[in-house]
């Protein structure tokens, strides 16, 4: 984007182009900084912050870390994955789908029928992670009620 | 960048047939940023590194059903903030049920110390300084929210584009760039008695 010398930007423009890009200003902004000691202000505090956070420098890890992941690999190495029925799946999958619209309803507690609470879970749920057995055992879907709290409290 | 274009696809569709030797290369390339990403985001680096191979568990469990719909680092910078996510719920929940009075306590310690990385060729007093230094700005990131954290430290220290911060954590690239843009200014005024020591 081109501005003109009659298009100078506001603070509060300059402002959010700054936390835009701190390597590179266009020349409306760098005007503007030139004639503004607050912007001015703000772009220090900016470019510090950045520098500063280049101070938690990068560790190396530890010699052994590759040969850690190949020994919690070793009991399980293998690319067969255990059957599991078709049924089982979807059983435990109707399981964890009961088990949060309980835990939903009792959190939110809105006065909601259970039908609607189900599916406000299921419209914002991603039902693939919830097929994923892997994902059910790692409890993933709490993640995603949690943003559902977020999103009741806003 | 192109999936099918990414060098480090080509490797795990090499480790999804099977290639071990393939494996071992990708972990060699994203240990070192892996830890330093989970590291910087816990604040501490007890567990970075077992979390960082946990990650590479996972990603070899899920080879055989591996496939490439995004950049590999993406994918991998995805299951390491489901991670880190799951960890630092964990931490809270135990705190909170106060199943161990010693974590409680610890939740107004200063960051891990193992954040500091001392230079050899420094004085006494001026290795001290930084190393306050150090705890400040890891304190000061510490701080800030989950979303805004894991979001600043893929920008700041993984260089990431936009696009692909908002493919890791699963929003809008406008949603990754206010994220990005709020942890910088909240970083900005929590380290502003510090601006002096920026180099």
């Amino acid at each position: 984007m081109t501005m003109t010398q009659s298009d100078s930007p506001t603070c509060s423009t300059v402002r959010a182009m700054l936390a835009e890009d701190l390597k590179t200003q266009s020349e409306s902004v760098e005007r503007h900084l030139a004639g503004c000691a607050a912007c001015r202000a703000v772009a220090e505090r900016l470019k510090s912050a950045w520098t500063l956070l280049g101070t938690l420098e990068n560790r190396e890890p530890s010699p052994r870390f590759a040969a850690g992941v190949m020994a919690k690999l070793a009991p399980t190495e293998t690319h067969a994955r255990p059957f599991i029925a078709p049924w089982v799946r979807w059983t435990a999958t109707a399981a964890a789908f009961a088990a949060i619209v309980v835990v939903t309803s009792t959190i939110l507690d809105r006065g909601e029928t259970e039908d609607e609470a189900a599916s406000a879970v299921v419209a914002d749920l991603d039902l693939d992670l919830l097929e994923s057995q892997e994902m059910l055992q790692n409890l993933d879907v709490i993640e995603d009620l949690d943003l559902l709290l977020l999103l009741d409290e806003g | 960048m192109d999936p099918i274009l990414d060098p480090d696809v080509e490797l795990m569709l090499r480790v999804k047939a099977g290639d071990r030797n393939a494996f071992e290369m990708l972990i060699g390339k994203y240990q070192r940023p892996l830890i330093n990403l989970i590291g910087r985001y816990l604040g501490a680096y007890d567990d970075a590194e077992d979390l960082a191979q946990e990650v590479f568990v996972r990603v070899h469990r899920a080879a055989p059903r591996y496939q490439p719909t995004a950049k590999f680092s993406t994918w991998l910078y995805t299951i390491a903030r489901r991670l880190c996510a799951n960890h630092a719920r964990g931490m809270a929940l135990r705190r909170w049920f106060s199943l161990s009075r010693d974590m409680a306590d610890r939740e107004d310690d200063p960051p891990d110390e193992g954040l500091d990385v001392a230079d050899p060729a420094d004085d006494p007093s001026v290795a001290a300084e930084k190393r306050q230094l150090r705890r400040v700005v890891a304190q000061a990131l510490a701080e800030l929210p989950d979303t805004l954290r894991f979001a600043v430290i893929l920008r700041r220290y993984e260089e990431l584009s936009y696009e692909e911060i908002a493919a890791i954590l699963g929003c809008s690239v406008t949603a990754a760039k206010l994220r990005v843009h709020r942890a910088k200014a909240v970083l900005a005024k929590r380290l502003a008695p510090y601006a002096k020591d920026a180099r």
